[in-house]
């Protein structure tokens, strides 16, 4: 008899937790549906101007050049590249690069970061697409380790920053636009960040975000948190098909049920809603076993 | 130790150092040193 009601409690339990499961999976599916809405509040918050003397000072969860005159928070890899040039250990920015990927992984890239909502408009414009595979994606370590570190620590100039084409479009254009003395100052060196951002543009209109996949130095940093975030996705194998429905709605054109936790995710949530085996979910590491908590 | 369980060792353990760093930044005033830098750009 006490068997039996240790048997109904456990079912119980379990079944509330799977309702609590397919709950949370909706509304992390309804969340993803406003994402848009989200990316273009962090462009606008990060840009916001006004509060730029308090909280340029803080690194922002994003590739937000700092550089740009409406600018209201700090570039992480302009300020790490800062540190690096000046011989200091970049503490305070590592620490908060390492506390939202701790955190959230890589979800401030799909979520706040402005040049990966850039990428998502510019691929709506109606031309032929190019898949191509993730296979070569390591190259933003390589952007990372040569041209944010090793680079500018031995030369002590910020060689990202003079290339990045987020750097460009948010502050090299809108100052030389803005200013005769810069203007003046424009040569070689400007032409050819005009040629890296045109490039990238024409690349992001063919396929899915490009630069987050390839170039970004920032991306390559919190990839590795992906498979120990506090926030992660997971892939009940019994229960996938492998029908393709998430790589076709993800902007980083993965396969979801490869690999949940891959560093190449970017956590956006655009997959666990259309799944229609409903076995893509959210979790978080637990302790305990048996409360394995899901969230979504 | 099982996955889950290291994983949400790793976790804990990624955000104790990550403020820890943040704190000693603080302490050698590198927050004055990224805004002065972002302001002077």
């Amino acid at each position: 008899m006490k068997n039996e009601q240790w048997a109904d409690a456990g079912e119980e339990r379990v079944g509330s937790q799977r309702g609590m499961k397919v709950g949370m999976r909706r509304v992390w599916a309804r969340a993803a549906r406003y994402r848009g809405a989200v990316q273009a509040l962090s462009a606008l918050v990060l840009n916001s101007y006004f509060t730029q003397r308090i909280t340029k000072g803080l690194p922002c969860p994003a590739l937000n050049c700092y550089a740009c005159p409406a600018a209201a928070f700090a570039c992480p890899i302009g300020s790490l590249q800062h540190f690096i040039e000046r011989r200091k250990v970049p503490l305070y920015v590592l620490g908060a690069v390492g506390l939202v990927g701790a955190l959230t992984g890589r979800a401030s890239c799909g979520w706040f970061c402005p040049f990966g909502w850039l990428q998502e408009l510019v691929y709506k414009i109606p031309t032929p697409k190019l898949r191509l595979p993730n296979r070569f994606n390591w190259t933003r370590y390589v952007a990372l380790g040569v041209l944010a570190v090793a680079l500018p620590f031995v030369t002590r100039e910020s060689w990202f920053c003079k290339l990045c084409p987020a750097g460009t479009l948010e502050a090299g254009i809108p100052m030389a636009l803005l200013f005769a003395d810069i203007r003046a100052m424009v040569g070689t060196l400007y032409w050819i960040k005009l040629g890296i951002l045109g490039a990238f543009l024409a690349w992001m209109s063919v396929t899915r975000r490009p630069f987050c996949r390839w170039a970004c130095p920032l991306g390559a940093l919190w990839s590795p948190f992906n498979p120990v975030s506090s926030f992660r996705l997971r892939v009940e194998q019994e229960r996938c098909t492998r029908c393709g429905r998430c790589q076709d709605v993800c902007p980083v054109d993965i396969r979801v049920y490869e690999n949940a936790a891959s560093g190449a995710c970017i956590q956006c949530m655009e997959c666990v809603g259309v799944c229609p085996e409903e076995c893509i979910s959210v979790t978080s590491p637990s302790w305990s076993l048996a409360d394995d908590r899901g969230y979504g | 130790m099982d996955r889950e369980r290291r994983g949400f060792v790793v976790n804990r353990v990624l955000i104790v150092l990550a403020v820890a760093a943040i704190l000693a930044g603080l302490t050698f005033d590198q927050w004055q040193i990224v805004l002065r830098n972002a302001i002077l750009l």
